[in-house]
This record gives structure tokens, C-alpha cells and sequence, in this order.
């Protein structure tokens, strides 16, 4: 039984993350340029973005013409959408290819033993930390994975896309989930959530590969951009690889954050490569993935336009600092490079995304008001900035030294090459310097003054976006630094000294790996499945509507409770924490709270008959003595930690 | 050329190396989330007090004396079928999976007890709990 429900999920998977992307990107890549341009580990990577893009675009369009959204239309629009592309591939695309030699290859394409074995040891590495850690939480329960899980079961139970009434949730947070429950038929309440999240944050790993590669090539050898781009997957890989926006995130149920920490890199990369090989299709790739990052998530869309923007004005300077201000031939240089992204492509993608966007689904969050509250001067304390000490914890004190360092290198191999006689390939050079300096500073500012930029939007929201620049530059740099003392001491002397920036990196990185595995509740699967188990028995029960209160404060995976109901987002009501009843700018309602503390009280009994609550969910010994005593109300159900009360 | 060719093979072997890691480690955390799920549902005992409710009720507090009793089957570990009996007659059952015979002695105790002495205070009533395997009484436990 359980080998036919694994093979359902295989086969779910493979569709939803693979299968569509693989035919488009054969589709929107020339036969020439996948086999000369584009590397395996590449191929690979295009073909998950792609396939995260096909799926939301497909369902949102399935679900504009009201047809169901279900597994088998689901199965078939996925099936549909992958045989067109396959049949445009096969009759348009021509087939012609210079020899296989060295020349024509990407260099990513050619791997030595050594740096084989030495990729897939931190691949399944990287593998191995967060699937421990994850294992320990398989059994679905955190609040943010319970609220989004709710959309996507809205999506698999009704058939149809939610009206979600309010801008925290953007539809592709949901429906790649929606769509292999859907296929799988597996219960929301399975390992299935965690384990996407895992794939996505797996992929956004080789995403740093990719990305770290391409911004190095440009001002190192080959040979050590694919060092450096190694390395990038073991600090990514395995230093700090507990803390968010790594595995936590993915335990926690992160979605957006997640899905975005794959797509920015990702974006990066496709648009490097569009400058670098002068690619119209790696162009498209990054229009298409741009689209897919708006409809996925707000702030790291908000992070991407903001790097992006630092990226153009900063790169605007070092062009005409690196050009020595000759407008005209910077202005041909700007031009043949930005006309890449209006290609028939590009311009197709660019249309189909406007017409989806205006006519068939907008994000919940692109509108003036929701612009409004994440723009603007931070006010709450929240808001205004890290301090640089959290900054440097929250990056992890190593990667934030080395970066530091790096972006000195970055900067005087740009003064050195400034000197230099400039060759074709400096325009991508300058770019590559932008990207990485920009990316880096302008996270940093975000998290730091967020006042300059205007920016209201909680900073440790945006300091988890942090990691991924100071990963890539404390890995380029300590390529360069290994390069460095190679060419300056004996080769002993060299090793030594490099073992030495990596082993502190050892030390600093998997401290915190060993101190996240420490303190795991036992008997936390056990209280989380009694939760779900009282809130099947209460969903099959009582009446539709009856109202319930569950707590929130010491109820395992209470927020899952809801999937059970699927009355409403905010059915059942919660007791939440203490402090969010204390907001001294805006009033907040208090008779979740004092249904549980104070049920007898004359403000107890006025709040249970203005919600008409009938039914008090609440951990074992926790606030229910005062339900014991009182003849106001009967336990109807008792289990090892989960009481529930009835009204009488 | 030729070596060309091997190293392209060897980005060969790294890809589907990837994807075989990821089909393991998708089976293993799968199959490890279900057993935790499986094993999360079961191991505790579930009581539903709104039978005993709807029947007290029912019989407006009428009865000499409540019992439950709880019985494994013979042919299978674990599972037991807890019964409800209204004046030595069984008005409820239902089957729950029970981890251990520590779990199983605990069942009805003193939240019964308390349960029915808010309906009714004046009722005498006693908690039975049966432990049988191998078709032989292990324990008897009677509160009252």
C-alpha cells in the first residue's frame, strides 16, 4: 500500500516539477545552445523553474475557463501543455551542432573526477543536514505551513482558485502544492508539504551553484569560477544550514520565501547568461521566470525590484567609469545588449503575462493599498533596521567576513582591469561586478536603513535575503584567497593557510547546525497527531458552522486544525499569543483570549454568546481546570493532551 | 576529443546521482512521515463523553450503576474494543488501537468518575477495566 502511495507521489512530483519545464525549455532553447551552452546541472535547473512557472500558469488559465481544477484535469492540461511542446520542439527546431570539442562546451559541462565526487559529497551532504532535521518535524504542523495549506487543500477540495480577500497570500504559493496532492492523492496531512519544500530548497541551492559560477567566470579563470561555484554549494550547502532561510524555512512552511530564494538566484543567472552568450532564449527564460516570481511571492519580489534597481544605477556608474563617459559607444554597447529581452520570445512571454495579469488573475497584493503599507517611513520598531551585530549572526559571522573581503577583491580586480586594455567580453565583466556588489549592499541597506529607502516591511523579513550574496562572495573569495597563496607561498604553506579560512568557516558554519539539533520535543509527532485526530472527530460531529476555539498558545499544530473544517480561513477561532493582544496603536478584539482565561466571567459568557462559540479545543492541563469546575460547559472529548469542551 | 566526451559523461553521472539521492531521500522522509502519522494516531486512548452524556440524559440519571469494560481481540495486538455498560447492560462500543497495558489501565479513571458525577452525583456507579490475552484475565480493576 504504502509502495503504491510512493509511486503516486514519484510520479506527481516528476509532473509537477519536471516534466512540463523539461519539453519547454527544449522548446524555447535552440538545439544548438542546449547542447553547446547549457550544461546537465543547468538543464536541470531550467527544467524546475520552468516546470514551478508552466504549472501556475496552466492552472490559473484552467481555472479562468471554469474547468474544474482536479486531478485528472490537473493530469491532463500538464500531459496537454508538455506534447505541444514536444511536438514544437521536434518540427520546428532544427538539429544541426558543431562537433563535440572542448571549445563548444560549457565549462560546466566538463567535470574532473575529483570535482565529481567532490560535488555530489556536499550534495547529498547538504542533503543529509536538512533531511534530519526535517525528519524530525515530518509530521506537518507549523503555523505558516498550516495557513498555506489550507489554500491549496481550498484548491484540491473545490476545484477552483480562492478569492483569498486579503494581500499576505499570492496564488503560487499554492498551486504546484494543490496540483501533486492533487495527482498523488495523498493527504495534506503527510510528509508531501515538506518534502516540496525540501526539493525547492534543494534547487535553489544549485541555483547558487549556477549563479556563483557565472558572476566569477567574468573576472576569474574558468577553472577557478568552478571552484568558487563548488564551494558556493558546500557554505550554502551545509554552513548555517539549519538557520532560515535554509532548513527552517522549509520545517516552517516558508512557501513564498522559499520559492523565492529560488527564483532570485535564478533570475541572476539567466539574465548573466542572456549578456554572456548574447542569448535571446536566456533572455525569455528570465521575462517567463520574472512573471513567475510576481505571481509566487511580494517580498522577495519587492527584494528582486530593489536589487535590480540598485543593480541598473550602480552598474550605470562603473559603465561610465569603466567606458571612461563615452556616451556612444556605451549607448550601441546598452543597446545591443538590452535588445536581447525584446525578442519575439521575450515580447510573447511579456504579453501573455500582461494579458494573465490584467484579465485573468491579478496578485492579491498589487494594489494601492497593499503597495502602501509595505512603502513608506518605518515607524514600528520592527521595521526600522538590524543592527550590524544581528546582521552579522543573522549571515553568519564567517560568510560576513569573507564576503567583506571579497567585495574588496571584487573591487580591485575591476580597478585592475580598468587599466588594462578592454576586450569584448567587459561589458558582461562590469554587469557581473554590478550584480554582486549591488545585490549584497542593497539587502544590506535594506536591512539595515531601511528609512532611506523607504521601505516599511519587517527587517527580519528582508535579512533572511542576506544569505544568498555573502555566499557567493565569501566563496568567491576564498577561491581568490586560495589562488592567491598559491601563487605567493609553497604549496604547503598555501594549503595550510587555506585550511585555515576554511575551518573556521567549519567551525562557525556547523556550530550552528549542532546547536539546532539540540532541545526536539520527543513526543511532539504524537501531540500534533492527537490534535488532528480530536479535530477529525469534532469536523465529523458537529453541525456545519457550530463555532470552535482552539488554542493556539500550547496546542500542538493547532493552525492545521482548519484543513480539517475548510469552513473558512479564520474557522476555527484562535486564542493567540498573549502579546498580540496588546497593541497600543490599534485595538484589538480580546474575546479569543478570554474565552479560554476567564469562561465563567460576566466578559467570558458575553464573548461566547456574541461569537456563538460552542466548542473549546485546548491541550490537556493547560487553562482547562477552569473548565473542569464549571457547570457551564461538558468535556466531550479527552485524549492523552487534547480536552475538548462543549457549551452546555 | 575523446576526453571531452568523458568529462560530458561524468556531468551525466552527477545528474542522475542527483536524482537518485532525491528519489531516496523523498521514499525515506515519505515513509518515515507516514509510520510517525500511523504511530501518532494510535498509542492513546480516545473518550467520548457525549455517549455517556446523551445517554445519562436519556435516562434522566435513571440508572443503578455505569461500567466500562475494555477487551483485546484474540487475533489481534492492540487493538481493543472498550465497552460502556448502563446497569449491567452494554449500551456503547468502540475499538481503539492502545499502545501498552499502562495505557490501557488508565482509560475510564477519575475523569469518568468526575464526568458522571456532574450529571448526576447520586449515581453509584464503577469503572471496570478488563485485561484479557491469550483468552486469560490479567487484571481486573474496579473504582468506585
Amino acid at each position: 500500500m504504502i509502495l503504491i502511495e510512493l509511486i503516486k507521489l514519484y510520479t506527481s512530483l516528476f509532473l509537477a516539477f519536471f516534466v512540463p519545464g523539461y519539453f519547454l525549455m527544449r522548446a524555447i532553447f535552440s538545439f544548438t545552445e542546449l547542447k553547446e551552452k547549457v550544461s546537465a546541472i543547468e538543464k536541470l535547473v531550467i527544467t524546475f523553474g520552468l516546470s514551478v512557472a508552466s504549472v501556475n500558469f496552466l492552472v490559473i488559465i484552467i481555472n479562468h475557463f471554469d474547468i474544474p481544477i482536479t486531478a485528472l484535469s490537473s493530469f491532463l492540461v500538464i500531459t496537454i501543455f508538455s506534447f505541444l511542446f514536444f511536438l514544437v520542439e521536434k518540427f520546428f527546431e532544427p538539429k544541426k551542432s558543431k562537433a563535440d570539442t572542448k571549445e563548444n562546451k560549457s565549462p560546466l559541462q566538463r567535470f574532473s573526477k575529483k570535482q565529481i565526487y567532490l560535488f555530489l559529497t556536499i550534495f547529498v551532504f547538504a542533503v543529509v543536514v536538512r533531511s534530519f532535521y526535517v525528519a524530525e518535524g515530518i509530521v506537518p504542523e507549523t503555523t505558516d505551513l498550516g495557513h498555506h495549506m489550507y489554500w491549496s487543500k481550498y484548491i484540491a477540495d473545490f476545484g477552483e482558485l480562492p478569492n483569498y480577500g486579503m494581500p499576505d497570500f499570492i496564488i503560487g504559493e499554492h498551486i504546484v502544492f494543490a496540483v501533486v496532492i492533487l495527482i498523488s492523492g495523498i493527504s495534506f496531512v503527510s510528509a508531501v508539504p515538506v518534502i516540496s519544500l525540501l526539493l525547492i530548497n534543494l534547487f535553489s541551492l544549485l541555483a547558487i551553484f549556477l549563479v556563483t559560477f557565472r558572476i566569477a567566470e567574468n573576472f576569474t579563470s574558468k577553472k577557478n569560477a568552478k571552484l568558487a561555484a563548488l564551494f558556493s554549494l558546500f557554505v550554502i550547502g551545509t554552513f548555517y544550514a539549519i538557520s532560515s532561510p535554509q532548513t527552517k524555512f522549509i520545517s516552517g512552511g516558508v512557501i513564498g520565501n522559499l520559492i523565492g530564494n529560488f527564483y532570485i538566484p535564478f533570475l541572476f543567472y539567466s539574465f548573466l547568461s542572456a549578456l554572456k552568450f548574447k542569448s535571446k532564449n536566456f533572455a525569455a527564460l528570465f521575462v517567463l521566470s520574472s512573471a513567475t516570481l510576481v505571481f509566487t511571492h511580494h517580498l522577495s519580489t519587492f527584494v528582486f525590484l530593489f536589487v535590480f534597481a540598485g543593480f541598473l544605477a550602480s552598474f550605470l556608474a562603473l559603465l561610465l567609469i569603466f567606458y571612461k563617459v563615452r556616451i556612444k559607444e556605451i549607448t550601441v554597447l546598452l543597446w545591443k545588449n538590452i535588445s536581447l529581452f525584446f525578442s519575439a520570445k521575450s515580447l510573447f512571454f511579456i504579453l501573455l503575462i500582461a494579458l494573465i495579469m490584467f484579465f485573468v488573475w491579478m496578485p492579491s497584493y498589487l494594489n494601492p493599498e497593499a503597495v502602501d503599507t509595505a512603502v513608506g517611513t518605518p515607524t514600528k520598531s520592527t521595521r526600522t533596521g538590524f543592527p550590524l551585530g544581528e546582521m552579522i549572526l543573522n549571515a553568519g559571522p564567517w560568510r560576513f567576513f569573507y564576503s567583506g573581503v571579497s567585495a574588496i577583491f571584487v573591487a580591485a580586480i575591476f580597478v585592475r582591469k580598468f587599466f588594462k586594455k578592454r576586450k569584448s567580453d567587459s561589458f558582461v565583466f562590469v554587469v557581473s561586478i554590478a550584480v554582486i556588489l549591488s545585490w549584497l549592499a542593497m539587502i544590506f541597506l535594506m536591512s539595515t536603513h531601511p528609512e532611506l529607502l523607504k521601505i516599511d516591511i519587517p527587517s527580519n523579513r528582508i535579512v533572511s535575503y542576506f544569505t544568498f550574496p555573502v555566499t557567493i562572495l565569501s566563496s568567491i573569495a576564498t577561491i581568490l584567497l586560495l589562488s592567491f597563496f598559491k601563487k605567493r607561498f609553497s604549496k604547503n604553506l598555501a594549503l595550510l593557510l587555506f585550511v585555515m579560512v576554511v575551518g573556521t568557516g567549519v567551525v562557525s558554519g556547523l556550530a550552528n547546525v549542532s546547536d539546532a539539533a539540540r532541545g526536539k520535543e520527543p513526543n511532539r509527532a504524537k501531540e500534533v497527531m492527537e490534535t488532528y485526530v480530536a479535530g477529525e472527530y469534532l469536523a465529523e460531529k458537529i453541525p456545519y458552522k457550530d463555532k470552535v476555539l482552539k488554542d493556539h498558545i500550547y496546542l500542538s499544530g493547532d493552525t492545521w486544525l482548519k484543513i480539517f473544517f475548510m469552513q473558512d480561513y479564520k474557522y476555527p477561532l484562535s486564542r493567540s499569543l498573549l502579546k498580540r493582544y496588546e497593541d497600543p496603536v490599534k485595538k484589538r478584539e480580546t474575546c479569543t483570549r478570554d474565552m479560554v482565561a476567564i469562561p465563567d466571567s460576566e466578559v467570558g459568557q458575553k464573548c461566547f454568546k456574541e461569537t456563538g462559540v460552542k466548542y473549546v479545543v485546548l491541550k490537556k492541563g493547560y487553562d482547562t481546570a477552569q473548565f473542569e469546575k464549571s457547570k457551564n460547559f461538558s468535556k466531550v472529548y479527552i485524549s492523552d493532551s487534547v480536552v475538548i469542551f462543549k457549551r452546555n | 576529443m575523446n576526453t571531452t566526451i568523458k568529462k560530458v559523461r561524468r556531468v551525466n553521472i552527477i545528474i542522475s546521482s542527483i536524482f537518485a539521492i532525491l528519489v531516496i531521500i523523498v521514499g525515506i522522509l515519505f515513509i518515515f512521515g507516514e509510520y510517525k502519522i500511523e504511530t501518532g494516531k494510535s498509542g492513546y486512548t480516545t473518550i467520548f463523553f457525549e455517549n455517556l452524556e446523551s445517554t445519562v440524559n436519556s435516562k434522566n440519571g435513571n440508572f443503578d450503576s455505569l461500567s466500562f469494560s475494555i477487551n483485546n481481540f484474540e487475533d489481534q495486538d492492540n487493538i481493543y474494543k472498550i465497552s460502556i455498560f448502563i446497569n449491567g447492560e452494554e449500551f456503547d462500543s468502540f475499538e481503539r488501537k492502545i499502545a501498552s497495558k499502562k495505557d490501557a489501565t488508565i482509560i475510564p479513571g477519575v475523569e469518568m468518575r468526575e464526568k458522571v458525577a456532574s450529571i448526576n452525583s447520586e449515581i453509584d456507579y464503577e469503572v471496570e477495566v478488563k485485561w484479557k490475552k491469550n483468552k486469560e484475565k490479567i487484571q481486573k480493576k474496579i473504582i468506585k
